[in-house]
């Protein structure tokens, strides 16, 4: 199987194993899913014999529960299919060797936080001209990403888990050559790039 | 002896882990505190009593090597001068920050120190002394 193939195989195995957790099903995953797979289905609908779906509904008429929590994983692997195709290959790639770097240097195994790196690609999906960062793990596990262009031009986002931000913008003084201005601060992840725009980031943070 | 001012001509070596330091390029993130921690841990170089540099990192490598559990593939050692260090953070964060540092000595570990006064909720002072970082080394053998 190629390295591509598993991957695909390992999304669609997270996807069926989410939406038969949101049945209440998950004890009997691993054999569903072993079933369908051997039977060459390209994902799991539930139908099994000794398995029912849902509890009294129709599937016509119930929706699924919405899944609330991601994991790493599964956002990983968005990042290869929602963000711009210069650079989401190597962003994936880097963010799956952050994780499992994380995993192997912390003593409890868990790794990066799930809040933070969802904010993360999620700011790159709604600025798409954003260059590709610097990307590296703080020692609380949120993602830190970072634009620079030498000493006095840097933009640096720490990504909260729960939505919120910080930030460090050094950048040229126009009126006075040699000089920097720096700045840091907190924002929420919506509104960063307009608090940080003003100051000229994307001159160097952008295509 | 702990708490010793470690003196401005002096060195101190820095353990950045592999997600500190994409491509081998050491990052703020390396310079940050993890919640409820006081210092920052770092090595006093010339307390280690080599004679040279590449001795002294030999000596880290092998230290690193007998105190974590594990050292990453990617993870690094950056090497700073304590006044380069404290004049950066001094004359360029904005409320003109006085970093201490000074040794710690752990029982298997005699050139511990700890970098003090870094804040844990601004990033600005992390950012500042990546950018003094004098040396890059593997942290692995």
């Amino acid at each position: 199987m190629t390295e591509e193939a598993r991957e695909q195989s390992f999304a669609r195995y997270l996807a069926a194993k989410k939406t038969v957790a949101a049945y209440g099903l998950s004890e009997k995953f691993e054999e569903v899913y072993v079933q369908a797979v051997c039977v060459g289905y390209p994902r799991v609908s539930g139908v099994v014999p000794d398995v029912s779906i849902g509890q009294g509904g129709s599937m016509a008429t119930q929706q699924p529960p919405v899944a609330d929590e991601q994991s790493a994983e599964e956002i990983i692997w968005r990042v290869q299919t929602v963000l711009p195709v210069q650079y989401r290959a190597r962003l994936a790639s880097r963010l799956r060797e952050l994780q499992k770097a994380v995993q192997e240097e912390e003593l409890d195994g868990g790794g990066i936080a799930v809040g933070s790196l969802h904010n993360f690609v999620e700011l790159l999906k709604a600025h798409p001209a954003l260059r590709y960062p610097a990307v590296s793990v703080t020692p609380d596990r949120n993602i830190y990403a970072s634009w620079k262009s030498g000493a006095d031009r840097v933009f640096s986002i720490h990504f909260l888990p729960d939505g919120k931000v910080r930030f460090v913008i050094f950048r040229p003084n126009d009126k006075h050559p040699g000089q920097a201005i720096r700045l840091s601060g907190t924002a929420t992840v919506d509104v960063i790039i307009g608090v940080a725009a003003p100051h000229g980031v994307l001159a160097w943070a952008s295509e | 002896m702990k708490g010793d001012v470690i003196p401005d001509p002096d060195h101190v070596a820095r353990h950045c882990k592999t997600t500190t330091a994409p491509d081998g390029e050491i990052q703020a993130t390396a310079f940050m505190l993890r919640e409820g921690e006081q210092s920052l841990s770092v090595n006093w170089l010339e307390e280690l009593r080599c004679s040279d540099r590449t001795s002294e990192v030999r000596a880290l490598q092998d230290l690193y090597t007998r105190k974590m559990t594990r050292v990453g593939a990617g993870a690094r050692i950056a090497i700073l001068n304590v006044r380069i260090l404290r004049t950066k953070v001094a004359s360029e964060s904005s409320d003109r920050r006085l970093l201490r540092v000074l040794h710690d000595p752990e029982p298997d570990d005699s050139s511990h120190s700890g970098i003090y006064e870094i804040p844990y909720d601004d990033d600005l002072v992390a950012e500042l002394i990546a950018q003094v970082v004098l040396e890059n080394h593997p942290a692995r053998a």
